[in-house]
């Protein structure tokens, strides 16, 4: 228990597998990947906020947000319940950053298969139930308190195994509901819904990438904006 | 993944400490000539040691407490030695009450999976996986150990659980070569128990004991069978725990 195991860090900037969900270009990632060896992650952060396209990272990730910010809403009623709902002061103290910690988490060790797939089950299950607790209260005040364990276990998933498929998913949805708060956004049935499509894609014994892109698909037409922010623009666009 | 449900026994150490007096000093003696299932003996005057090689398993009798340790998984054997030894000691001696009765196993789950993937399941598993902490560490949780001192009902626990790889399984499973293996050859047939250990395995070492000023001694006998099938049960519920895929409902 105590015996030291070998070195299982990788120096290098590995790639997350989920990364390319963002659908950023290779030659874009690469472009990113040198600024941040260079300059480190701020840098980069600042570069991108600059960009007309690219409205995210940190800081415009929520506390609250006010009722008149408001995105365009898929409909009407989700549009109604936003406004009441992001006006809550039970909003999680949660900062998800959503992008450029991906960098730092490439030089997780990969479990073997056996491993990867119990890590998964385990945290599915809390998924899982966050998801059960957050339909039950979807819409009031109440949600806010299973969303912020909800994303800090997803958070928690991506770090732990970021070389699982099913990340990619989970990591989906969660930037669905932390972009702008959109948790609160969501209703009973859509969270029953992302329930189902990550209940079903957990039992699985193998996922592949056919697997990963339905299940977002899926997680798409149950109104789940996946990829809530624009790309960082360059000289090429 | 675990190559096999449930857990092995490997080894269990049943003792019954009880205040020293002196006139137990001339008693252990005759008691110890009963115990006519052990070949071997040695004694230093106050303590007498009663050894079964062949099956690797041993009896120690002091002025202040009596114990049975055995180097293997044989449960049959394990529970006919200990029923002896509460059948003949407590009443050769004249001791009648205890202060501590404890009951310890130490078993192995074998896996199938490198030490590192192992390592990286009981962290999720059996430690917090908490943002916050997780700040505070380094990247890499290389190695771990689970320890937990736990009560319930008037039982206490001492429950450790981790990792191992077989070369560091004899520091943590302490096997007793003095008293269990024969002088002449305990090098090789220590080698020999060593290599058939798991390569990776999750070892669990569970003590549970009851502490008081009196206890009879008379419960002894009913506190060990349930402590037996307490420890495998917990046992075998960490190792189903620890490497469930079953989503459930």
């Amino acid at each position: 228990m105590t015996q030291a195991t070998q070195a299982t860090m990788t120096p290098t900037m590995e790639r997350p597998p989920f990364f390319d969900l963002y659908g950023i270009p290779d030659h874009k990632l690469d472009q990113l990947t040198q600024a941040v060896s260079e300059q480190g992650p701020k840098e980069v952060v600042a570069e991108t906020k600059a960009s007309p396209r690219a409205p995210l990272v940190d800081e415009e990730l929520p506390m609250a947000r006010s009722k008149d910010s408001t995105r365009p809403a898929e409909s009407g009623a989700i549009a109604a319940k936003s406004v009441a709902a992001s006006s809550s002061e039970y909003v999680p103290q949660e900062e998800p950053s959503i992008r450029f910690e991906q960098f730092a988490h490439a030089r997780v060790a990969k479990p073997n298969p056996a491993a990867q797939s119990i890590i998964r089950t385990a945290l599915a299950k809390s998924i899982l139930a966050d998801l059960r607790s957050i339909q039950q209260y979807a819409g009031s005040a109440m949600a806010a308190a299973y969303a912020a364990p909800l994303l800090k276990t997803m958070r928690t998933m991506r770090d732990l195994v970021p070389y699982d498929p099913y990340v990619k998913v989970v990591m989906a949805l969660y930037d669905a509901m932390a972009y702008e708060n959109r948790w609160a956004d969501y209703d009973a049935e859509q969270y029953q819904g992302a329930r189902q499509t990550l209940g079903q894609l957990a039992k699985q014994t193998s996922i592949d990438r056919r697997d990963v892109a339905k299940a977002i698909l899926e997680l798409e037409e149950r109104g789940f904006n996946t990829t809530p922010f624009g790309m960082p623009a360059t000289e090429e666009d | 993944m675990s190559k096999g449900h449930p857990p092995s026994l490997y080894k269990t150490i049943f003792q019954v400490r009880y205040e020293s007096q002196l006139r137990y000093v001339q008693q252990i003696s005759p008691a110890a000539q009963q115990m006519t299932e052990y070949p071997d003996w040695e004694t230093d005057g106050v303590r007498v040691t009663l050894r079964d090689r062949d099956k690797h398993c041993s009896v120690a009798i002091a002025p202040d407490s009596f114990s049975y340790e055995q180097d293997s998984g044989d449960a049959s054997l394990e529970k006919e030695r200990i029923q002896r030894l509460l059948d003949v000691i407590p009443s050769s001696m004249g001791v009648d009450s205890a202060t501590r009765i404890g009951y310890r196993q130490w078993f192995m789950l074998a896996v199938d999976m490198p030490l590192d993937s192992l390592v990286s399941v009981l962290n999720v598993k059996l430690l917090s996986s908490d943002e916050g902490l997780r700040q505070v560490l380094p990247q890499t949780i290389s190695d771990l150990r689970y320890r937990v001192d736990a009560s319930d009902d008037g039982h206490k626990y001492h429950i450790t659980v981790g990792p191992v790889q077989k070369n560091e399984i004899p520091r943590w499973l302490p096997f007793n070569r003095g008293h269990h293996l024969r002088p002449g050859t305990a090098g090789g047939e220590f080698r020999k128990i060593v290599d058939a250990y798991p390569d990776v395995a999750v070892l669990m070492d569970i003590d549970m004991y009851r502490e008081a000023e009196v206890l009879p001694m008379t419960e002894a006998s009913s506190f060990v069978d349930q402590c037996r099938g307490t420890l495998s049960q917990m046992a075998d519920s960490l190792g189903r725990y620890l490497f469930a895929v079953d989503l459930g409902g």
